[in-house]
């Protein structure tokens, strides 16, 4: 069964079309997340681990990397039956 | 209730202009909130609408719409103190907090996509309007209002495609008893309408503007040359998504130009054509191989959704609904077994679905199919008889008694081979002339394509014209059922083959024709023009095009239509029941009655 980052780390490669080093890999550092792949991220998120955050009260620093995203995923209880 | 619905992002080009200075003029219009209007519903059924580019009189403009609104309040005889609210068919909210990611985007948001940035806008130019009675409408549920509330149907599927609404591209409702229920949504990053419009822009046509012209010249190239390269940049998922990858690639930060995909296009496709070069083979087959992925990503996503839903009532909005082409496959496909297309389905539409969905919301609506949309402003005797004297010196006047003078005399000069341009009655909403705003001519002429490419419109050759018919008689030419409505000249069908010949004016390069059908309820007067033309040459049916030059939008005063005509090559100009010629015209006239 995939870790919660293994299903993150697809969703980049697979629906965003993004390659991303590492889990640690700064994602707005290096470009690779901005306004339109935030919102898709989202969506992605929200699909796959039923995960809806407060869209107007985002903690950018939450989504700087994989494992941060993950963490986040993890500790809201979102996707835990996914 | 009187609800004001708008569309349009007044500063979305400026801010493009001032933020990224030396973009090249036509990467400007890769922006959201152009072709901007206002449409004026009372107790639920629009009154009044029109775009503002034909008060503003630049092509596609999405400046506030001053003076869209002006009109739908004078003709209704309303201040804006009259009206209940303002809707906007944009709202950006849910996604304010995302735009803070990084500063320009930050800028962006507030200058452009704000509330704030719409209540200026409002107050800029309606300082007493309350802000609390302006409110914000998903784009896309704009489109999707619009629609349905004009479908005359209680239960459809209702369909949203377009370049890009916020930050979708495609959405799905199911609408029922009323409500719109949004079952599917595909984002921008895959949009199907971005993809055509940027090859557009690579074929060195206008992005946002000139996809009708890659349709026009798709049927003139192979599309199996460049098939194998759309079916890999489109593909098809297993829920009714699509992925077209190659719209994710960056390299320019928020200046959004595509930068990267344009480039691949130019390494993997064809090189980038300049406007002003020749158009070979290989611009036509890239444009064929284009429409072919368009026609086949809308099967796709209409025929899935139409399959899981098990509905047979399709109503489509947004701006790829406009590609009429890609409307009469659909159509042919039976997938449905009836489809309505809002006729102003671009974004001067959103102002029209803004306003009927809040009025929908507020318990008020009136879900009555829509007839020919003649929403525009008309013009009394006093205009018309003062743009008149205004160019006295240039022209030559008969007045006529009756209506049916005029339509006779116009029939004899078409029926001659005459070109005229055909003013009256209210104004058209949305892209198409459907007879108030038209010029007109003899299908049957071989040399009229030629003739009024060149000298009145004033554009490329390829581009086909469209006619407008009976609808007694539709079913004869072309390739449809008797009684069959098509009266908005949104949908392609086929001239029957042994017509083909016959009308070399109107058939495109493939045996189709953009017709338009016309009855004797919906459209009257142009019906009776066309029953005197059926008099005159054996047939109900004229070539149509809209009242303007390239460029230029369609004429909207009388004093437009007079110099706009005086600018061409247009033989007569009819202003409701008077004829005008150019003073230097050696054509003979019928005696007056």
């Amino acid at each position: 069964m995939s870790t919660c980052i293994e299903r993150i780390q697809n969703i980049f490669s697979q629906v965003l079309y993004r390659d991303v080093q590492s889990p640690q890999a700064d994602l707005f550092e290096t470009g690779l997340l901005d306004s339109m792949g935030l919102v898709e991220l989202l969506f992605n998120l929200e699909q796959q681990f039923g995960f809806q955050p407060d869209i107007n009260n985002l903690d950018f620093d939450q989504f700087r990397s994989i494992e941060s995203i993950a963490n986040l995923v993890e500790s809201s209880g979102a996707g835990q039956n996914s | 209730m009187k609800i004001l619905g708008i569309s349009g992002l007044d500063q979305s080009l400026p801010f493009r202009r001032r933020q990224w200075p030396g973009l090249d003029e036509r990467e400007y219009r890769i922006a959201q909130g152009q072709d901007s209007a206002a449409a004026l519903v009372l107790d639920g059924q629009c009154a009044y609408a029109a775009a503002e580019e034909r008060f503003s009189r630049r092509k596609h403009s999405g400046e506030f719409p001053a003076g869209a609104i002006n009109f739908c309040l004078k003709e209704a005889g309303l201040s804006i103190d009259d009206i209940d609210e303002i809707a906007h068919g944009f709202d950006y909210s849910p996604y304010k907090s995302i735009f803070r990611l990084d500063p320009i985007s930050a800028c962006q948001y507030k200058i452009v996509y704000s509330r704030e940035a719409l209540v200026g806008a409002v107050q800029r130019h309606f300082p007493q309007f309350p802000s609390e009675r302006i409110t914000q409408v998903n784009h896309h549920l704009a489109h999707a209002a619009s629609a349905y509330y004009t479908s005359g149907w209680n239960e459809c599927l209702v369909i949203v495609l377009d370049g890009m609404g916020e930050v979708d591209s495609v959405s799905v409702y199911l609408a029922r008893d009323g409500h719109l229920e949004r079952i599917h949504r595909i984002p921008a990053t895959d949009s199907i309408g971005i993809l055509y419009s940027l090859i557009t822009l690579h074929l060195g046509f206008d992005f946002n503007a000139d996809e009708y012209k890659i349709m026009g010249l798709a049927p003139y190239g192979d599309p199996a040359r460049f098939r194998s390269f759309f079916n890999q940049v489109v593909t098809f998922g297993d829920n009714g998504s699509i992925r077209i990858p190659i719209l994710r690639m960056q390299s320019d930060g928020n200046e959004n130009t595509y930068h990267a995909t344009r480039e691949l296009l130019a390494g993997s496709l064809i090189k980038e054509r300049q406007p002003d070069e020749e158009i070979t083979d290989e611009h036509r087959d890239v444009a064929a191989a284009l429409q072919e992925v368009l026609e086949n990503t809308l099967l796709y996503v209409c025929g899935y959704f139409g399959s899981c839903t098990g509905m047979r009532k399709l109503a489509l909005a947004g701006g790829v609904a406009l590609n009429c082409t890609a409307n009469g496959k659909l159509l042919q496909s039976g997938h449905f077994d009836e489809i309505y297309i809002q006729p102003a389905a671009g974004d001067d539409g959103v102002a029209l679905g803004a306003a009927l969905h809040r009025s929908a919301m507020a318990g008020s609506i009136v879900n009555k199919r829509q007839k020919v949309p003649f929403l525009g402003p008309s013009y009394q005797n006093g205009n018309i008889a003062s743009a008149l004297r205004h160019h006295a010196n240039q022209i030559e006047v008969v007045p006529f008694s009756t209506f049916e003078e005029t339509c006779l005399e116009a029939a004899r000069f078409i029926q001659e081979g005459k070109v005229i341009a055909w003013y009256r009655g209210r104004m058209e909403f949305g892209p198409r002339a459907l007879g108030h705003r038209s010029i007109l001519a003899d299908p049957s002429r071989p040399e009229m394509r030629d003739r009024i490419n060149a000298m009145v419109k004033m554009r490329e050759a390829f581009r086909p014209f469209a006619p407008a018919v009976a609808i007694e008689e539709v079913h004869h030419w072309f390739d449809v059922p008797p009684g069959a409505e098509l009266p908005y000249m949104i949908t392609i069908v086929d001239v029957r083959e042994p017509y083909r010949a016959e009308l070399p004016a109107i058939t495109h390069v493939n045996g189709s024709a953009r017709v338009q059908t016309v009855s004797a309820t919906d459209n009257g007067d142009f019906h009776t023009l066309l029953e005197a033309v059926g008099r005159a040459t054996g047939r109900r049916m004229v070539l149509n095009t809209s009242f303007n030059v390239k460029g230029q939008p369609i004429v909207n005063t009388p004093n437009e239509a007079i110099e706009t005509y005086l600018r061409t090559g247009i033989d007569y100009l009819f202003i409701e029941n008077t004829l005008i010629r150019r003073k230097c015209s050696d054509a003979v006239l019928a005696p007056k009655s």
